[in-house]
C-alpha cells in the first residue's frame, strides 16, 4: 500500500527565527501562478522592488542548460521554488522543474549549480500514442507542485523583517534583568488580522502539513501518468508511486492541496477525456476522481477559490468528432465556453458559466475583495470575464458581474495575474493591445467592475505576468502562436524568437527594465520569482535567473 | 617582629594575581607571574579577551609533551542532557581549604550542578546541586540547542578573604550563585539575573561585573547581552534586535571594558536600529549598568550569512599586537575577520582589517562543518602573534598553507600569523593541523597546541527525516569519542594524542590546562586529566618537589 508521510515537527534555530522563516514558506512559489488561486503575486521578496529594478542593480545573474531535448515544443517546465530548505548539506535555496524527457531538476539558485536530477522510470506502458504532435507531445510537460496552502492567511500584501529593534535596557537593583517583568514571548493566538479566508468547503481534510525542517514531498508525473512524490532533498522516492491519468495524456501543472492532487488535460491526448482530474492522497485507495468537459479543452489549469472550490475555464466545444466522446457513451453535458465551479472532492459541477463564443484561454484567476472569492478570466474573444466566486454566472449561469471590450487578440493569450496595492486598490493583468493591460476593481452602484488601469509597452505573445513589490515583470514569450493546427513542431520553433523580460511599474506600466538580448530561446512555460530571483525556462533547455547580485 | 606564613604571602599573591589575572593576562609584556605550578584558569578562553593561552605554563613543553599521560579520570555524577555534559574545569590554585592550600577545579554540569574537584589527586571534594525555582521545568520542551539546565561555564573571582575564590554561576532557574570555592557552600545568596531556562554562554567576570550572553531564545527568552553588577545588584541588558548571540566560550571582554559577542542568525537593518548577523560591542554605563551599543562590524556578505545559516557562532578573542587592540571574530562560513577594536569595522562599518579566504566549509553546510567553539590566540618570544581556529570538516581546496600535515576531511586547526605588509595588516596561514575528527576549542601553553576531537554526530538534517534528525538518541548512538591532541605551536607537527583514552565524545565543552596538565569532559560525564611528569625539571625552572599523581 502507498504511505503518504511527512516528516514530525523538530524546531532547529533558534525561536526567533521560526516565526519569519516559516512565513517566508508560505510566500514562495509551491505550484505555478505562485498559489492556489494562480495570482501570480509574490507576496513579498525582501529585495527585488522597485527602486532596486529602477536604479540597475537587478540584471541577469546566470542561466544552466539542463540536458535533454525538447519533445516537440515542451522542454522545461515552470519551476516551483523553495527558498528555504534546511538540507542535509546546509540550507538551501532550490528550484524544481520537469524536463520533456521524463526528468526532473533541482537547481540550487544561489549557486547555480543542479543540485540532483531524477530520471522517472515509466510505471505503466505508454501505449501506442506517444506523443506526436505540438498539441500531443508526451512526456513530462505539467509542472510539479510542493503542499499548497488553499489560500493565504490573511490577504494583505506581506511584510518583510521583523519589528524588533536594539535595546539597551536596566533592571531594577536585585530585580535582575529588564526582560524578567517581560512575559516571556508566545506563539500569536486569534485570528490574524486582515481579510480571512472562509473555512473549508465540505468535509474537513485531515492533510498532514509539512512542518518547519520537514522534508517537503514534490509532486510530479511523467509520460506514463502515475504520480510521483518525491523528496526534495535529494529527489528520491517519498511514497509509492499511483496511477492517476492514462499514459501520455497533456496534463496542466500540477496543484496540491488539502492532500488533493488537481491536475487538468486536453487535446484528447492519450486518450484521456478533456477534463479536471483529481487524486486523493488521503483515501485508502488513492482514489482518481474526473470531471469531464464533454469536449472542449481546459483552458490552462485550474485554480482554486479561497474555500477550495475548483474553477475550470474551457475552450470552445470542437468542431470534428473526438474518438473519446463516443467511447464515453452517451454524450455528456459539455461545459464548453465556461467558467465552472467544481466540489473540490466529488469534482462535481456545482456551478458555471457560459458565453458562447468566449472560448476561454487561460488558468482563470481569483482573489478576494471585501470578503468575498472573484474569478477572472480571458477568452478568445479578446475580453475579460469578472465573475462573482460564490455565483457564477448568476441565476441564468450566463451574466457576468463584468466583461471588458475587446482588448486581447485570440491565441495570444497567456494568463492572468493579479494583485493588492498597498493603498488597497485590486488590480487584474491579462494580455491585451498586443502587451498587458491592466485593470483595477472598482465598485460603482453596488457592482463590482473593473477600470482601466494602463496599457504597457509592446509584449508581443506574453506569458503570464508575475508581480512583486509593485514591479510587474512581463515576458514576451517569442513563440509562435499561428493557429496553423498542422504546422509541425519543428517549424513553429524556427518561426519563434528569444524571449525578453521586461519589468514594469505596477502602478504605471512604465518600463523599469528590460533584458534585452540576453535570452537566446522562446520561452512556454511561466516565470517563477522568489528569494530575491527571477526565473524564465526556454525551449533550449535553459534556465535564466535575473535579480540582485547577491555577494558570498 | 611577626613572621607571615609562606602559605600565606603565596595565597595572597596568588590573590592578587587572580584580581590581576583576568584582566592584565591580555597583555603579555606584564603578565603578573604566579609561583611555578600555581597558574589559574579562572574563566572559560583563559582570561577577559578569551584568549585560550595559558601564560604560566612551565611543566607543558613541546619535548614534555610527548610524554604526556592520563594522569587520572574522575566520574562524576552528573547526569546529560541533550548531549551536554560537563564544562571545563576552572582552574585554581593555592585555595586556602580547612586542609590546608589545594588546587581545585570547579567543574560545573549541565543538570544543576557545580563539583569541586582536588586537581593534583582526583577526587571529588564537594558538590552542589543548585535549587531550582523554575517552575516550568517538567514541562517545557527541550532538545539538542535548547537542553535546559546550567549552560554556562562559570567564572572565577577572588572572594573577600584571601586564598578564598568564589565561583559564580547561572543556575536552570537564571539566578546568578556565588559559590565558595574551597568549600562549595553559598558565599552569597542567590540572586536574580537572566530569565530562567534560557541559554547563557560563559560567564566572565570584569571590573567586579559578571557578563553573559543568551541564545536560541531557550524558553522563550530574548536573545541578549546581560551583565550583573555586582556592587549595585543592577542587571544591565543589551538586545541587538535582531539574532542570537552564542559565542561558545561567552562574550569577550576588550582592554576597554567593551563587551564583544556576534549576533548571528539575525537581519541587519542599521537604520532601524537591527543589529542582526554582525559582531556586537557594548558597554555599561557606569551610571546607570545599562549596557548599551559601543560599536559593531557587519561582514559585507551578511545576507549571505544569514540565508545558509553561516552564522557567528564562536568565541573570537581580543589581543594586542604593536600597539593596537585586535579581535578576532569567524562564523560558520569559516574565515576569519580581523577586527580593529577602535573601530570594528571602520566607518562603514562593513570594513575589516583583513579576511582570510574561507578556510573550509566549501558546500556550504550549516551543521557539520566550520569552526563551531573558539579562536584562540598567543603570542611568541619573539613577538609573534598567532590566531587560530579549529574547524569541522574538510579543508577548502583553494585554502593552501605553508605547512599542511595531510589530508583533512573530517576537521583540523588552522593557525595564522599577523603580518604587516605595506602598511597593511594580515593573517597569514602558517600551518593546518592532521585530521581531527571535528576540531574543537585550543589553548596553547609553552608551545603547545593542544586541541580536542569531539567525536559527536554533528548531524542536524537527513536527506529522508530532514531535522526530525537532529534528536539527541540519534547524535549520540551516532558519536564516536572525543580525542586530545598535542601540536608544536609553531608548525602544528602532532607531538601527543590521546588515542582512545577518552571512551566518549562530548559536546559543547572546552579545555582548560593549568601546571601540567589539560582537562576535557566527556559525554558521560568523566573528567579526564592529561599531564606531564611533574617530577622533571621544567625547561628554566629549578627543581621543585615532587608532585603526587595517581590514576583513578
Amino acid at each position: 500500500m502507498t504511505r503518504f508521510r511527512f516528516s514530525t515537527f523538530v524546531v532547529v534555530t533558534g525561536v526567533a527565527l521560526l516565526p519569519a522563516l516559516a512565513a517566508a514558506q508560505a510566500r514562495e512559489v509551491t505550484t505555478a501562478g505562485f498559489d492556489a488561486q494562480r495570482t501570480n503575486w509574490v507576496r513579498t521578496d525582501v529585495r527585488i522592488n522597485r527602486d532596486s529594478v529602477a536604479d540597475g542593480s537587478f540584471k541577469f545573474l546566470w542561466k544552466h542548460t539542463f540536458p535533454g531535448e525538447p519533445r516537440q515544443l515542451e522542454s522545461l517546465t515552470q519551476p516551483v521554488l523553495l527558498d528555504f530548505l534546511v538540507g542535509y548539506v546546509g540550507f538551501k535555496s532550490l528550484a524544481f522543474f520537469g524536463g520533456a524527457d521524463d526528468s526532473l531538476f533541482a537547481i540550487d539558485t544561489d549557486l547555480a549549480k543542479p543540485y540532483w536530477t531524477t530520471n522517472l522510470t515509466t510505471m505503466a506502458a505508454v501505449g501506442s500514442t506517444p506523443g506526436s504532435s505540438w498539441q500531443c507531445p508526451g512526456g513530462l510537460v505539467a509542472a510539479p507542485s510542493r503542499v499548497t496552502p488553499r489560500a493565504p492567511t490573511t490577504f494583505g500584501g506581506g511584510g518583510g523583517g521583523g519589528g524588533g529593534r536594539a535595546i539597551s535596557a536596566v533592571g531594577e537593583p536585585g530585580k535582575g534583568a529588564a526582560a524578567l517583568s517581560q512575559a516571556p514571548r508566545a506563539r500569536p493566538t486569534g485570528p490574524p488580522s486582515g481579510d480571512v479566508p472562509p473555512p473549508p468547503a465540505g468535509p474537513t481534510r485531515n492533510a498532514p502539513s509539512v512542518p518547519f525542517g520537514g522534508v517537503d514531498p514534490l509532486w510530479t508525473m511523467g509520460s506514463d501518468g502515475w504520480l510521483r512524490t518525491v523528496r526534495v532533498t535529494d529527489g528520491g522516492q517519498a511514497a509509492e508511486p499511483v496511477p492517476f491519468l492514462p499514459p501520455n495524456a497533456r496534463p496542466s501543472s500540477l496543484i496540491s492541496v488539502d492532500g488533493l492532487v488537481y491536475t487538468s488535460t486536453s487535446n484528447g491526448c492519450g486518450n484521456a477525456p478533456n477534463g479536471v482530474w483529481a487524486l486523493d492522497l488521503l483515501s485508502k485507495d488513492k482514489t482518481v476522481t474526473t470531471w469531464k468537459t464533454g469536449g472542449a479543452n481546459v483552458a490552462g489549469s485550474v485554480a482554486l477559490g479561497t474555500s477550495g472550490i475548483v474553477y475550470a475555464a474551457t475552450g470552445a466545444q470542437p468542431a470534428d468528432p473526438r474518438p473519446w466522446i463516443a467511447a464515453a457513451g452517451p454524450a455528456p453535458t459539455t461545459y464548453a465556453n465556461s467558467v465552472v465551479a467544481l466540489d473540490r472532492v466529488t469534482l462535481e459541477a456545482k456551478d458555471w458559466f457560459t458565453r458562447d463564443g468566449a472560448d476561454f484561454n487561460a488558468t482563470p484567476v481569483v482573489f478576494r475583495h471585501k470578503g468575498k472569492d472573484y474569478v477572472a478570466a480571458t477568452g478568445n474573444d479578446g475580453k475579460l470575464y469578472l465573475l462573482d466566486g460564490a455565483s457564477l454566472g448568476g441565476s441564468d449561469h450566463k451574466t457576468p458581474l463584468f466583461v471588458t471590450e475587446a482588448i486581447g487578440k485570440a491565441n495570444t493569450g497567456g494568463g492572468l495575474a493579479t494583485w493588492l496595492d498597498a493603498d488597497g486598490t485590486r488590480w487584474v493583468l491579462a494580455p491585451g493591445g498586443n502587451g498587458i493591460v491592466a485593470l483595477k476593481v472598482v465598485e460603482k452602484d453596488g457592482k463590482v467592475t473593473l477600470d482601466k488601469g494602463w496599457q504597457s509597452r509592446e509584449i508581443a505573445a506574453p506569458l503570464a505576468p508575475v508581480v512583486l513589490n509593485g514591479v510587474v515583470f512581463a515576458t514576451a514569450s517569442g513563440e509562435y502562436r499561428g493557429t496553423e493546427a498542422t504546422l509541425p513542431a519543428a517549424e513553429r520553433a524556427k518561426k519563434s524568437k528569444p524571449a525578453v523580460l521586461y519589468a514594469l511599474d505596477a502602478t504605471s506600466g512604465k518600463e523599469l527594465w528590460s533584458s534585452g538580448s540576453t535570452i537566446t530561446s522562446f520561452a512556454r512555460a511561466g516565470l517563477a520569482a522568489g528569494g530575491g530571483q527571477v526565473y524564465l525556462v526556454t525551449y533550449d533547455n535553459t534556465l535564466y535567473a535575473f535579480g540582485l547580485p547577491l555577494e558570498h | 617582629m611577626a613572621r607571615i606564613s609562606s602559605v600565606v604571602v603565596t595565597a595572597f599573591a596568588v590573590a592578587l594575581g587572580c584580581a590581576a589575572t583576568l584582566q592584565a593576562q591580555r597583555k603579555p609584556s606584564q603578565p603578573p607571574a604566579p609561583p611555578p605550578g600555581k597558574a589559574n584558569w579562572l574563566t572559560d578562553g583563559y582570561d577577559n579577551a578569551r584568549t585560550s593561552w595559558q601564560r604560566h605554563e612551565t611543566l607543558i613543553s613541546p619535548a614534555s609533551v610527548k610524554g604526556m599521560k592520563l594522569a587520572w579520570k574522575l566520574k562524576l555524577d552528573n547526569a546529560s542532557r541533550q548531549l551536554h555534559n560537563l564544562f571545563p574545569p576552572m582552574i585554581v590554585s593555592d585555595v586556602r581549604t580547612a586542609s590546608g592550600p589545594k588546587q581545585i577545579g570547579v567543574v560545573a554540569g549541565v543538570s544543576d550542578n557545580l563539583y569541586g574537584v582536588d586537581l593534583e589527586t582526583g577526587t571529588q571534594l564537594w558538590k552542589k546541586t543548585f535549587d531550582n525555582t523554575f517552575t516550568g521545568q517538567a514541562t517545557s520542551r527541550y532538545y539538542t540547542l535548547c537542553p535546559g539546565g546550567l549552560t554556562a561555564t562559570p567564572v572565577i573571582g577572588p572572594g573577600a578573604k584571601a586564598g578564598q575564590f568564589i565561583a559564580y554561576a547561572v543556575s536552570w532557574d537564571g539566578r546568578l550563585r556565588q559559590v565558595d570555592v574551597a568549600t562549595g557552600q553559598d558565599a552569597a545568596a542567590p540572586e536574580l539575573f537572566v530569565p530562567p531556562n534560557g541559554k547563557p554562554y560563559g560567564l566572565n567576570l570584569y571590573k567586579n561585573v559578571v557578563y553573559t550572553s543568551t541564545a536560541q531564545g531557550c524558553g522563550g527568552t530574548p536573545n541578549q547581552f546581560y551583565a550583573f553588577d555586582l556592587a549595585t545588584k543592577k542587571v544591565g541588558s543589551f538586545n541587538p534586535g535582531s539574532g542570537g548571540m552564542w559565542p561558545r566560550l561567552g562574550p569577550t571582554i576588550g582592554r576597554d571594558g567593551s563587551v564583544y559577542a556576534g549576533s548571528g542568525d539575525g537581519d541587519y537593518y542599521p537604520e532601524r536600529e537591527v543589529y542582526g548577523q554582525s559582531i556586537i560591542g557594548v558597554k555599561q554605563n557606569a551610571l546607570t549598568k545599562a549596557l548599551e551599543l559601543s560599536d559593531w562590524y557587519t561582514p559585507s556578505n551578511a545576507i549571505w550569512l544569514r540565508k545558509r545559516d553561516l552564522d557567528m557562532n564562536v568565541t573570537g578573542p581580543a589581543f594586542e599586537w604593536k600597539g593596537k587592540e585586535y579581535l578576532a571574530e569567524a562564523s560558520k562560513e569559516c574565515r576569519i575577520w580581523l577586527l580593529d577594536t577602535s573601530a570594528l569595522g571602520g566607518d562603514d562599518h562593513r570594513t575589516p582589517v583583513d579576511r582570510t579566504p574561507l578556510v573550509c566549509n566549501e558546500s556550504v553546510h550549516f551543521a557539520a562543518a566550520g569552526p563551531w567553539s573558539a579562536l584562540s590566540t598567543w603570542e611568541d618570544s619573539d613577538g609573534t602573534r598567532w590566531v587560530l581556529m579549529p574547524f569541522w570538516g574538510p579543508k577548502h581546496p583553494a585554502f593552501k598553507a605553508p605547512i599542511e600535515h595531510g589530508q583533512t576531511v573530517r576537521g583540523a586547526v588552522a593557525a595564522f600569523k599577523l603580518e604587516e605588509q605595506g602598511g597593511k595588516v594580515r593573517l597569514a596561514p602558517a600551518w593546518v593541523s592532521r585530521d581531527i575528527n571535528q576540531a574543537d576549542h585550543v589553548v596553547i601553553a609553552n608551545g603547545v597546541v593542544f586541541a580536542f576531537g569531539n567525536g559527536v554526530d554533528a548531524t542536524q538534517s537527513t536527506v529522508d527525516i530532514g531535522l526530525t534528525y537532529n534528536d539527541w538518541q540519534n547524535r549520540a548512538k551516532n558519536s564516536t569519542h572525543a580525542e586530545l591532541h598535542a601540536f608544536d605551536a609553531r608548525t602544528g607537527e602532532e607531538l601527543w594524542s590521546s588515542g582512545k583514552t577518552i571512551t566518549t565524545f562530548n559536546h559543547f565543552t572546552s579545555l582548560s590546562v593549568a601546571n601540567g596538565r589539560v582537562y576535557l569532559g566527556a559525554h558521560d560525564g568523566t573528567l579526564y586529566a592529561f599531564g606531564v611528569d611533574k617530577t622533571a625539571a621544567p625547561a628554566g625552572a629549578k627543581p621543585t618537589a615532587a608532585a603526587k599523581s595517581g590514576t583513578k
